[in-house]
């Protein structure tokens, strides 16, 4: 496995004891209370880092486990799109669960000519520009890469779990996981671009954490491709 | 030809489902020219304008486009030209399209069906054929809009890197076609030339008060050349390699034959063997300088029926343009160079000639679509036919152009 494990202290407790001696009591327990719950949250995230130990952004990560395939009744989620903007594909990954409905947006005044390549569903469709929308549902797990006919400089991902603990790093490589239940699992990380076996490594990790987990991958990354035509000029026809 | 038209309105009026789609451009232009009367209208000159100061409808572009849900969609280009050299209006192309999705592999397929140019030029990439960078085309691009455009069918096999993660995309292109059996002929007449016309369906092209049309060895050639006519019902191929470098750039080499029949004459109409080789290459320099460049060397013949070489000649031009954008600004600057080299023994039709010419535009993007466009033409020629017509051999021809470019 191409992974090591650290684990990282946090010491907020004890910086806010310090301080708290000569303010008001009452306010004291307010902001002891915050902090507490932040630390919380914050023991229940993953940090993804490289070999360098620079934040990884954008990477997929998902909870596998016993207790993983149920569907989660608080996991209600905004509704999931993927936005046709300025010629890209925007966001470049989306992840959702299986059996979950996905809606394509076309922000542009120009169609898209949407289409998977590979992946557990394959489809195409011409999306007219101006807000015209297609849902699509997804009710098989895998890896689906999407590209435009008409733009193929334009290029996305789509990962369906079946898991309902799953999320994309923020830009210091952390994701919060709150309300997983108690157990056993195997953290997924998983990138297009990530240079492993089925461009993804995995950690097993007991539930609750004890403390924040970080976890840095060794593996290298491709460079991300850049959804950018080689002209910008508006106005082109494809000759 | 007008049958393939009458084919693609039917073809098009039984469209469902289907997204319609219009575009245009339309280039209003004041000019100065400095030079001899222009080649559009029967002259030498070397630019789209005659002598002297011009303000115009230099384009009116207008491209109409039927895009169905499944991969085939349809388009038909018309332009009109208020200039004072040749006021006109008409198709310059209609064709079908059919563009597959991607296999797994990354291999895709397309065909496009109909009316249309050779895939060649590097510049005239935006609507109607317009070029993004200046308003004068190039040598090689002038050439292809005022003599190529061809009936046929067009067959391509791409290989798209991105399914296998690779950055490099690679296209096979081959075209087979008819109605193009004259082209060569003005190049031949007249010689290159930097211009931002292209020749409408119905239009032909006159030729200059050459002393052999009169009483010389043309005399049976028409007055007028017809570009896009079908004389010999032979087939003409034209066949093209693509490389592609993501995000980086392309190159291309390719080769056209009109295979004509050099003996097939109508009407004062001859059918010219016209081949050339061309390579293409489009990419991002730093600074985020955009470089084109292309080449194109051939040769062209004309005989008369009974075999014998009327007009043999070789011809060869190249360009190189930069182009970089700051914003809404932009700065073009193309240099050209550019020969006819004659083989043939016809003694009273000299059609040597060589030359430079220079190019600087700049662009200024006002809105969305509308652009201002200031831009300098020069070109430094030696031809040998002036001197029969009273003109000078050696020439130099400048003009300047203000536009305001709208495209919707």
């Amino acid at each position: 496995m191409l992974l090591a494990q650290r684990c990282d202290e946090y010491q907020l407790d004890k910086e806010v004891v310090v301080s708290n001696k000569s303010i008001n009591k009452r306010l004291a327990l307010i902001f002891a209370l915050m902090i507490s719950t932040v630390n919380t949250a914050l023991a229940q995230g993953v940090t993804i880092t490289n070999s360098d130990g620079d934040a990884m952004t954008g990477m997929v990560v998902y909870l596998h486990g016993a207790s993983s395939h149920q569907p989660n009744d608080n996991a209600i989620r905004e509704p999931i799109e993927i936005h046709q903007n300025n010629k890209q594909f925007t966001p470049y990954i989306t992840v959702i669960q299986k059996g979950y409905e996905l809606q394509f947006v076309n922000d542009d005044d120009i169609t898209h000519h949407i289409y998977s390549a590979s992946g557990p569903k394959r489809f195409s469709f011409k999306l007219r520009k101006d807000n015209a929308q297609q849902a699509m549902l997804f009710d098989q797990v895998g890896h689906i890469s999407m590209g435009c006919n008409i733009h193929d400089w334009m290029s996305g991902h789509l990962l369906v779990v079946d898991t309902p603990y799953f999320g994309v790093t923020d830009t210091n490589g952390f994701i919060d996981f709150e309300s997983v239940p108690p157990g056993q699992y195997q953290v997924v990380i998983w990138h297009p671009q990530l240079l492993s076996q089925d461009n993804l490594v995995t950690v097993e990790s007991q539930w609750p954490l004890a403390r924040a987990l970080t976890i840095t991958v060794d593996a290298p990354m491709a460079d991300i491709p850049s959804q950018q035509s080689l002209d910008d000029f508006e106005f082109l026809e494809g000759y | 030809m007008r049958y393939w038209l009458w084919m693609l309105s039917v073809i098009a009026a039984d469209a469902i489902a289907a997204e319609h789609k219009f575009s245009g451009i339309v280039d209003i232009r004041a000019s100065y020219t400095d030079g001899i009367d222009t080649y559009v209208d029967g002259g030498l000159g070397k630019f789209r304008f005659d002598q002297g100061s011009q303000l115009s409808i230099a384009q009116a572009g207008v491209s109409y486009e039927l895009d169905w849900d499944n991969p085939l969609s349809a388009q038909i280009t018309a332009n009109g030209y208020l200039d004072g050299v040749n006021d006109n209006l008409g198709i310059t192309e209609a064709f079908i399209n059919y563009r597959g999705l991607p296999f797994e592999n990354g291999l895709r397929l397309q065909a496009k069906f109909g009316l249309m140019y050779p895939n060649i030029s590097l510049e005239n990439i935006a609507t109607a054929w317009s070029s993004p960078y200046t308003l004068s085309y190039s040598a090689i691009n002038s050439w292809l809009g005022e003599e190529f455009r061809h009936i046929g069918v067009e067959f391509s096999v791409e290989r798209l890197g991105k399914m296998s993660n690779s950055p490099h995309d690679f296209a096979l292109s081959a075209t087979l076609f008819q109605h193009n059996d004259t082209a060569g002929a003005m190049l031949a007449w007249h010689g290159w030339t930097n211009s931002s016309r292209q020749t409408l369906l119905q239009e032909t092209l006159p030729l200059s008060n050459m002393p052999s049309l009169q009483n010389g060895t043309l005399t049976k050639q028409a007055q007028a050349s017809d570009p896009f006519i079908e004389l010999d019902n032979r087939l003409g191929y034209h066949a093209k390699g693509q490389w592609r470098y993501k995000g980086q750039g392309e190159l291309s080499i390719g080769y056209y034959d009109n295979n004509a029949n050099t003996r097939v004459v109508e009407k004062g109409q001859y059918a010219w063997l016209t081949r050339f080789i061309h390579i293409d290459n489009k990419w991002h320099l730093p600074y985020n300088i955009l470089l084109l460049a292309q080449y194109m060397h051939g040769d062209t013949l004309m005989q008369s029926p009974d075999g014998r070489d009327i007009v043999d000649n070789q011809y060869q031009a190249a360009y190189l343009l930069l182009s970089r954008r700051w914003q809404q600004h932009r700065l073009s600057v193309r240099l050209e160079k550019f020969d006819v080299t004659d083989n043939d023994a016809t003694a009273d039709d000299n059609n040597n000639e060589r030359g430079y010419a220079v190019t600087a535009s700049y662009q200024y993007r006002l809105t969305k679509g509308w652009y201002l466009q200031a831009e300098y033409n020069r070109i430094d020629s030696i031809r040998a036919a002036r001197v029969e017509q009273g003109l000078p051999y050696d020439l130099i021809e400048q003009q300047w152009q203000l536009a305001s470019r709208w495209y919707f």
